[in-house]
């Protein structure tokens, strides 16, 4: 090598297991002072550092005498005070390799839930950090930058991004399907689970008006109705209240159903013809399953929703190569304009 | 195409007919719903109307009236009025994907007016009186938007049946959400027997009260009844949403198949 390099390396949940990465993972607020840090401690010129809950990596441009390879987890041992070894969780490659991965990166293409958007925000506001931190330079400056154009040109251009993947946002795009603007609906939570109350969580995101609790013990559906800005309903009154809410998430404990076809024939009729969506995700089911023979009323399950959420991962897994094929001409107009300037090395164009 | 007419005005209604063609396949063979194809269908329906309307514009002017004179002229019509309703309702509710349904209704009306009504020179060009054009007009407007409300109705079902059997993928994934093609169904509804009394007091107002009008009228008022229970059976029937725009379709499906036996049997299409 004759000059400084272009490099990256970190940690991720492709290499380590969750027990590493909640180790080496640094929080907000310490990343200014660790930049300062990893530069000086790594040889770096410019450095960017990019730390979510699935990976911990770093993109840089090297002196000549970096050695980031080791250098990067015998840093990250020595913060975090880890004492077994963890080399062999980390990675790092320079060059055009580095120019690849920051590109899928920023597109999704690397995330646990590929497609996912999030990771976009991540990766800028760990750029915009770096830049507040002046340890940004010329070629991070233009690598961030296509990177974005090209994350972008991905999102656009193919359907990676498309379709939700959680149980909550799988829930949350029916309720749409069925209603349209949720800004009017009301839903029933009925039992107090984990997945009942993010799934209620969801659909408040998507600006629901009421939202009520109901629970057999009382006090649990007062806490959980506290806890979204709700209201909880007695145990007694969920079936009467159901004929003015339009969605009902159930998540019981129940060894039977909590709601019958006649049950449900009574309560579509009481309802004059407003549909009723309903969010079966106890096991066993809440709902009997024939309920979704009669009109105006949907029904899913837990398995149904899950189904969906992986169609949509299937999907999303048969778009990587496409976004790739998209990447390619960003990567080698990038090596184009770094070879032009020629003052690093390692890409072969 | 029956070409025996003089006049070449018909060039703009094939015209027409090869742009909603084109329409219908770039809809259909579009596999995922991107902006492009959205505006594309939009863009070739736009000309389509406006070839349309140049069609009705020089025919018009050559026979000197609203040009009603004949099954070839009031297909056109009818199809404009589709395209017009499609327009104005499409772009106020967002409901651009309506452009994709609206496509094949439009190549069928023309293809079957096209292909089997008669474009001969009517018989009877007296002089007519505006209120009789007002009614002809307005009637086959309220067809067009009857229609656009039959074609929510479709989609209705389509999204319905998806819901309910539990399958998104491909090209139905894209369709507007059932809360909202409701909304544009029974406001579509509203507008087509608002526009269908008004063809029907027009036609009060012409003071013709033949044999042939009177048949026109029967047939007329029977439709007209059947929309005014549609509106009303919210309140008086316990209709479920889907059976509603079965009864939607299947209705505005037997008004179109009743319109043209009529017009067979009485041997005068407006």
């Amino acid at each position: 090598m004759s000059g400084p390099r272009l490099v990256c390396g970190g940690i991720s949940f492709h290499e380590a297991p969750v027990e590493i990465l909640e180790k080496v993972s640094f929080p907000k607020e310490s990343h200014a002072q660790i930049l300062q840090q990893l530069r000086s401690e790594l040889d770096l010129e410019e450095i960017v550092l990019l730390s979510t809950c699935n990976r911990v990596e770093f993109f840089a441009v090297a002196k000549l005498n970096s050695i980031p390879s080791v250098q990067w987890p015998e840093f990250l041992q020595r913060y975090h005070q880890i004492p077994e070894t963890i080399s062999d969780h980390t990675f790092c490659v320079e060059g055009t390799a580095c120019i690849e991965h920051l590109f899928e990166v920023a597109s999704g293409l690397q995330s646990m839930v590929v497609g996912e958007t999030e990771i976009f925000g991540q990766v800028k506001e760990a750029y915009e950090t770096a830049t507040t931190q002046k340890t940004t330079g010329k070629w991070l400056h233009k690598l961030f930058q296509s990177s974005f154009n090209a994350a972008k040109e991905v999102r656009s251009q193919t359907a990676i991004t498309r379709g939700s993947v959680s149980v909550g946002s799988v829930s949350v795009e029916l309720a749409e399907k069925i209603f349209g603007s949720l800004h009017t609906k009301k839903a029933l939570v009925i039992g107090a689970g984990d997945t009942s109350e993010k799934t209620a969580r969801a659909l408040l995101s998507r600006g629901i008006s009421s939202l009520f609790v109901t629970n057999r013990t009382h006090e649990r559906a007062q806490y959980l109705a506290h806890e979204l800005q709700g209201e909880a309903i007695p145990w007694e009154e969920w079936k009467k209240k159901s004929v003015e809410v339009d969605i009902l998430i159930s998540s019981t404990t129940a060894p039977d159903f909590v709601l019958n076809q006649a049950e449900a024939r009574t309560l579509i009729q009481q309802r004059r013809g407003s549909p009723l969506f309903l969010i079966d995700l106890a096991i066993p089911r809440d709902f009997d399953p024939e309920i979704n023979k009669l009109d105006d009323l949907y029904l899913y399950n837990l398995d149904d929703l899950q189904k969906i959420s992986n169609q949509h991962l299937q999907d999303r897994g048969g778009e990587i190569e496409k976004a790739r094929q998209i990447l390619r001409p960003h990567v080698h107009k990038l090596i184009e304009w770094i070879s032009k300037h020629k003052q690093i090395t390692g890409f072969s164009p | 195409m029956n070409f025996d007419h003089p006049m070449n005005d018909r060039l703009w209604f094939l015209i027409a007919a090869l742009i909603v063609a084109a329409s219908t396949l770039w809809s259909f063979l579009s596999k995922r719903n991107n902006p492009l194809t959205r505006r594309g269908v939009q863009f070739l329906l736009a000309l389509a109307l406006l070839s349309l309307s140049l069609f009705l514009l020089e025919r018009g002017e050559a026979i000197r009236r609203c040009p009603l004179t004949n099954g070839f002229e009031a297909t056109a019509f009818l199809t404009w009025g589709v395209l017009l309703t499609y327009f104005l309702i499409g772009s106020s509710y967002r409901l651009s994907i309506l452009g994709a349904f609206t496509a094949p209704l439009a190549l069928l009306l023309l293809t079957f007016g096209g292909l089997f009504s008669s474009d001969q020179p009517s018989s009877n060009l007296n002089p007519v009186r505006w209120s009789s054009e007002f009614h002809a007009a307005i009637s086959i407007l309220s067809y067009g938007t009857l229609g656009l409300s039959a074609i929510c109705a479709l989609m209705y079902l389509i999204q319905e049946h998806h819901l309910k059997k539990h399958t998104f993928s491909g090209w139905f994934d894209r369709l507007p959400s059932m809360g909202d093609l409701e909304i544009v169904l029974h406001r579509l509804l509203r507008w087509g027997f608002l526009l269908m009394t008004l063809g029907m007091l027009s036609g009060f107002a012409t003071g013709l009260f033949d044999q042939v009008s009177m048949i026109k009228l029967l047939w007329a008022t029977v439709v007209w009844i059947w929309y005014l229970g549609l509106l009303l059976s919210p309140f008086l029937l316990r209709l479920s949403n889907r059976r509603f725009a079965w009864v939607v379709l299947i209705g505005y499906i037997l008004v179109l198949l009743s319109f043209g036996m009529m017009n067979s049997l009485i041997g005068n299409p407006t």
